[in-house]
């Protein structure tokens, strides 16, 4: 078996340079990130003072340690937003499923599109021992190379996400650690089943990059709404203030917790987002605001702000709207207003969330496997 | 020449289905997206810059009048739909997808599987060989990412009711004649690989890193070297919908004016002040601050125009280079 290993990575030695290669350069770029991130050693009470290189007049004289404070919070937005930690994080969220891919295609296609596959299973004495042999290759190949890239992921995290513990928080939590091994597990064992159905690399390849690409997007959103669902607890009320939101910068909070859903409540009465919408209608009054003027605009139209883009979809303020509208605070007992209470997988839940998507993605790559496994004893040997 | 595009087809039969079946299908869901955002019917009234305000909830989102909160809570649930997420995301990936699948195997799986002296022998030249077939993926794929383009303009146009795609710099190097563009130079960078390596897999994984990398880092390089020049400066605190930032001034502005009052000042690119007693600003006001230079949505086909230009020049570029070496390199 030993031999059947090394053999593969031999007739695959492009492909496993190439992979092992990125992997271990993304390892490193990850930490050189992270050890820039940390070196600049900036307060976390300056992240979350920061206001986007504006200081707010209203709030007194700058002192100089404000002053200092604020440079230094720029110095790590601007290393944050910069092209090679945009890069690194990309490459991040993509590599595992290339790597797969990549591995996965010409495992099995390749030898039956060059016809050798009669003379390597007759030398195995069986398809599946041959097959086992270079599934053995690739698994050995990824798992560590994965770990490695997904460990380095997390320590970037922490250094991104100052004050958040990466294993007690569900920020982008798919992107890195552990999941990673999954993921490249799962989309090589999708590939190389692929290989075996088609018999051909590049079709193999094809198909391959559109599920992948199908199953990375909708996983999230389908995790939230079908299984992770009936596990959701109502958010604790100290969480929501303080340890489970960790603010570090404008606008930009990283939630410890993952939110899955929200109800909403008047009077202690589960009531509609409809109903709430009403409520707000009876109690408050609203009318359209002039546009803001040059020198004295909104906060929201604030040019000099590093969140300040064209970008569509971004949230507004709600008490500034942006030329849009004014409305008057009702002037109502606060415990009467409508309440919303989130439903959300606490971050302490971490692992047991982790282990349990993992699992999902390793059921599903031995699925894929066995197909792989049983189809490849009764596959044309062209 | 007419044969040679045909047989390109029937050797890349799968690939060319997969292309035009991918390409076609992002496009219809695309209009679909389209359809269905266009079907909340926002009103003209409610929008706020040409866009619909954000539905945060309805705590959030108690500043809006009574009449925009369900169609904005209904667009932002059609915006923030998987579906639709899915859709606008296509226009990053779906161009390259299509230029390393046609471009890979068109020269690399004639040279790997050992067919290449006999295609090259009957063509009569090498070059006219892989004209012939550059040629033929280049007639599949113009049309079918234009149309995927367009629809995701059209897409663009239902996401902002009140843009015009065709004014506004909102991703627009991720939709309309860039599909084409971004498609076209991958397909070139593809064939130009296989022609230097002569192995599919290769190309591929030499490919997705070298297109990863253009693609990320466009933007930045363009506004750096490119844009730089046209931009003009917009003074803090008015902006219009659909312009293009390029870059940060390095000094104060107040009321449309330089600033040149010592109270405040800009160090490493952040403004702070320090007001003498009596001196400081009435609250309505954020003192003086860095304005931006931009291009406004009004010069859109200028800068595509630009930008096209400098992408279908190093497209040819490569296609030479590629015409270039196939006459060169060992059969296998």
């Amino acid at each position: 078996m030993l031999s059947r290993i090394r053999l593969t990575f031999k007739q695959h030695r492009f492909e496993t340079i190439a992979v092992a290669a990125v992997c271990v350069a993304l390892t490193a770029a990850a930490l050189i990130e992270a050890y820039r991130l940390n070196s600049l050693n900036v307060p976390l009470s300056c992240l979350q003072t920061y206001q986007g290189g504006f200081i707010d007049p209203s709030q007194g004289p700058v002192t100089a340690a404000q002053a200092h404070c604020n440079e230094l919070a720029k110095s790590f937005f601007d290393t944050t937003r910069s092209l090679d930690m945009n890069l690194v994080q990309l490459l991040l969220l993509l590599v595992p499923l290339i790597a797969g891919i990549v591995v996965g295609a010409p495992l099995v296609a390749r030898e039956i599109e060059q016809g050798t596959a009669p003379l390597s299973w007759a030398l195995s004495g069986s398809r599946r021992r041959w097959l086992l042999g270079k599934v053995l290759a690739g698994v050995l190949l990824l798992a560590p190379l994965m770990l490695a890239v997904g460990l380095a992921a997390n320590v970037l995290e922490g250094a991104l996400n100052p004050g958040l513990n990466p294993y007690a928080s569900f920020s982008n939590y798919l992107g890195r650690g552990v999941p990673d091994v999954f993921w490249a597990l799962a989309a090589f064992a999708g590939t190389f089943a692929l290989g075996t159905l088609f018999g051909r690399t590049m079709p193999a390849l094809v198909v391959a990059l559109v599920v992948c690409f199908f199953a990375r997007a909708a996983w999230d959103a389908g995790m939230t709404h079908f299984v992770l669902r009936p596990f959701a607890v109502q958010q604790d009320q100290q969480d929501q203030q303080q340890s489970g939101i960790v603010i570090y910068g404008p606008g930009g909070s990283g939630s410890a917790d993952m939110y899955v859903y929200s109800k909403s409540f008047i009077d202690g009465k589960e009531v509609t987002d409809a109903q709430v919408n009403d409520w707000y209608n009876q109690n408050m009054v609203c009318a359209p605001m002039p546009a803001p003027t040059s020198g004295a605009s909104a906060s929201s139209t604030d040019l000099s702000s590093p969140d300040a883009s064209s970008s569509p979809g971004a949230p507004a303020a709600p008490d500034n709207p942006p030329g849009g509208f004014a409305c008057q605070t009702p002037t109502i007992d606060p415990s009467h207003m409508p309440q919303q209470v989130m439903y959300v997988l606490p971050g302490k839940w971490y692992w047991q969330t982790v282990a349990f998507e993992s699992g999902l993605l390793l059921l599903g790559a031995l699925f894929c496997a066995a197909i792989a496994f049983v189809w490849v004893d009764r596959r044309r040997p062209y | 020449m007419l044969d040679r595009v045909r047989l390109t087809y029937k050797q890349q039969r799968f690939e060319t289905l997969a292309v035009a079946v991918v390409c076609l299908g992002a496009a219809a869901l695309a209009l679909l997206a389209s359809w269905h955002l266009n079907s909340v019917g926002v009103p003209a009234s409610c929008l706020v810059d040409g866009r619909v305000p954000y539905w945060n909830g309805p705590m959030d989102a108690s500043w809006m009048p009574a009449a925009c909160q369900l169609p904005s809570q209904r667009f932002t649930d059609a915006l923030t739909s998987w579906d639709v997420r899915i859709v606008s995301s296509l226009g990053d990936v779906l161009p390259f997808f299509v230029g390393i699948a046609m471009g890979t195997p068109l020269v690399a799986r004639e040279l790997e599987q050992g067919t290449a002296p006999l295609s090259w022998a009957l063509a009569g030249a090498r070059w006219k060989w892989l004209a012939g077939r550059i040629l033929a993926a280049l007639l599949l794929i113009v049309p079918l990412l234009l149309v995927a383009g367009l629809a995701a303009d059209v897409l663009r146009g239902a996401q902002e009711p009140g843009i015009d795609p065709h004014a506004s710099f909102d991703y627009f190097t991720s939709r309309g004649v860039f599909f084409v563009l971004w498609g076209v130079a991958a397909l070139m960078g593809t064939v130009a690989l296989g022609t230097l390596f002569g192995r599919t897999m290769p190309v591929v994984i030499v490919a997705l890193i070298v297109c990863l990398f253009a693609r990320a880092t466009w933007e930045r390089v363009t506004d750096a070297y490119v844009l730089h020049g046209m931009a003009t400066l917009e003074m803090p605190g008015s902006s219009s919908p659909g312009e293009l930032l390029v870059y940060q001034s390095d000094v104060l502005y107040l009321d449309g004016k330089l600033y040149t009052g010592t109270d405040c000042w800009v160090s490493n690119g952040v403004p702070g002040c320090q007001y003498a007693p009596g001196d400081e600003p009435g609250p309505s006001s954020i003192g003086p601050q860095l304005a931006w230079y931009v291009v406004t949505g009004d010069h859109y086909w200028q800068v595509v125009a630009l930008e096209s230009a400098i992408l279908l020049a190093g497209s040819a570029a490569l296609g030479a280079f590629a015409l270039f070496w196939v006459g060169w390199r060992r059969p296998y």
